[in-house]
This record gives C-alpha cells, sequence and structure tokens, in this order.
C-alpha cells in the first residue's frame, strides 16, 4: 500500500474482526468467573444468594412447569443489582423426576457473569 | 533498495516506548499486590469464606434433620432437631441436638436425658463462631428456616456484614 492512503473499510472490519477473535475467549473466561482474582466478594456474596434462591425454590411445592422465567432482581442484593430466576421442568430423560434451575446474574454485557444450579426432585406433588 | 541506518529510527522509539510502559505497568501491578490494601481484601475474603463453610455445614445438618423441634413457629435464638444417623435409623427421642446464639457467640450443643454436652461439629471446635451479632433462627414456614446474624470482620475492614441462609427443611 502506498504511503498516505488510509486502511479500506473491508481492512478494517478485518483488523476488527482478528481482534475479536483473539479477545473473545478472554471475555468468556470473565464470564464463566475462571478469574476471580478481582471482585471475589462479590462473588461470595452472589453464590450464596444462589444457594439462598435454590433452597426456597426447593421449599415450594411444584408447580407444574416454569421454564423461562423472566429474571427479578433479588432483595437485599440492590447495590449489586443482582437478578435471579428458577426454572422448573420435567426431566428429559427420567419421567419421575424435575429439574430445578437457579440462576444468579449481575453485571451488564459483555462483562456479564452468572452462575446456576441445578437439583434433581422427585415429582411426588403435582 | 537498500536504506542506510543512520541514528534511531522511529520504530526503535516507538517499541522501546511500548516496552518501557509495559514494564512500568507490571511493576505498578506488582506493587498494588503486595500492598496492605489487597492484603487487607485477602483477609476478608478467607474470612468471609470461613464464615460461609461453616454455615454451610450448619444449613446441612439443619436441612437433613428428622424432625426441627424448635421454633416451631416465629424465632428464636435457639435451634434444636433430632439429627439424621447412618443407616436411616432415628436416634433415641431423649437425644437431641441444637444449635445457640450466645453472648454474640454460636454453639454447637447436644442434649441427653442427664446432661447438655458441649462437643464438636465436625471440624469446627465450640463456639463455632465467635463475635456475631443479633443472631437468629426464624421459621418462616413449615418446611423452612432462616439463619441470620451480623459479624464485625476481624481486620476491622467491615462492620456489621449481614449473613443470611435459608434453608430448606427436606424431612417435613
Amino acid at each position: 500500500m502506498e504511503a498516505g492512503t488510509s486502511r479500506s473499510l473491508f481492512e478494517k472490519l478485518l483488523y476488527l474482526g482478528i481482534a475479536t477473535f483473539f479477545l473473545w475467549p478472554f471475555i468468556q473466561l470473565y464470564s464463566v468467573k475462571a478469574i476471580p482474582i478481582f471482585d471475589s466478594d462479590t462473588h461470595l456474596r452472589a453464590s450464596v444468594a444462589l444457594e439462598n434462591l435454590m433452597e426456597e425454590a426447593l421449599c415450594r411445592p411444584y408447580e407444574f412447569s416454569i421454564a423461562d422465567s423472566k429474571f427479578v432482581p433479588i432483595k437485599g442484593y440492590e447495590d449489586l443489582n443482582l437478578m435471579g430466576k428458577i426454572d422448573i421442568s420435567p426431566h428429559p430423560t427420567y419421567d419421575s423426576n424435575v429439574l430445578i434451575k437457579a440462576q444468579v446474574m449481575w453485571g451488564s454485557f459483555p462483562l456479564q457473569k452468572n452462575l446456576s444450579l441445578e437439583y434433581i426432585g422427585a415429582r411426588t406433588k403435582s | 533498495m537498500i536504506h542506510k541506518k543512520n541514528g534511531i529510527t522511529l520504530w526503535e522509539i516507538l517499541l522501546f516506548t511500548v516496552f518501557l510502559a509495559v514494564s512500568i505497568g507490571a511493576s505498578v501491578f506488582f506493587f498494588f499486590i503486595n500492598s496492605t490494601d489487597m492484603q487487607k481484601a485477602q483477609q476478608k475474603y478467607a474470612w468471609v469464606k470461613n464464615v460461609n463453610s461453616v454455615l454451610d455445614d450448619v444449613s446441612l445438618e439443619i436441612g437433613n434433620a428428622v424432625i426441627l423441634s424448635h421454633p416451631f413457629n416465629g424465632s428464636s435464638k435457639e435451634c434444636f432437631y433430632r439429627g439424621a444417623s447412618d443407616h436411616s435409623t432415628l436416634e433415641p427421642e431423649s437425644f437431641e441436638e441444637g444449635f445457640i446464639f450466645s453472648d454474640d457467640l454460636l454453639y454447637y450443643i447436644s442434649k441427653e436425658p442427664t446432661s447438655t454436652n458441649v462437643t464438636r461439629f465436625g471440624k469446627h471446635r465450640n463456639p463455632i463462631l465467635v463475635n456475631c451479632k443479633d443472631g437468629i433462627f426464624n421459621r418462616k414456614s413449615a418446611n423452612q428456616i432462616e439463619i441470620y446474624f451480623k459479624m464485625n470482620s476481624p481486620n476491622g475492614t467491615e462492620t456489621d456484614r449481614e449473613f443470611r441462609r435459608i434453608i430448606n427443611l427436606r424431612n417435613k
């Protein structure tokens, strides 16, 4: 390329693509909390909130199927903006069981983190 | 085409600046890692983790209890239950275990007809938690109990940190 001419749009997009290709795994590592040196206290609090959410889900009688429920803010964690949701669905392979999944999420895209916990319960009710 | 090199060129200056910036950044980072702030943060993290591991064990014990006799409803500083034993057998009715918040300490005790023992709780020595304020067991429903207390961190970095655990009583 001659000196003085700027890069074309295509080339800029190419560089952006290469940079994203290299950086995306690191962003993924961040979001699955594989690098817990920073915000470790936040992680601890979020994991406790997740356990509490799961225990609450186990306490209530099994509702038929609440899959794809919405994230709602968790009381007491307003400073983190922590959101949680509970999904209860029939087990995909065992008819007599239900799959209970609790999830918490905080932060905003692309530096968003979420933790989830799953539990298999017997379908004695409902 | 062959260029004669005379003096330091622009790209060499650029490269030198980049390396200098990286080395300064690295040394600042290592100073930050060694700082007292970081050490205090690590101590606090270790403390919170320790308290949470005790709470995990307490929650597991109460969650798997065969019968939770106290608090039957409302809230109390004490919690008594008949523990689950191996081989799915029941302990004698006269034998009860419990957790007690007393004088800002959390104790594990076991009650027998003739005596009340302050023994070890698993790997934790009694009192299993020290310096916990406003500790309470709150029976929220027939199959749900909540533990709540506040604590100050030992190195004074955090005051009145709240710990709250909700426990599903699995044998209800």
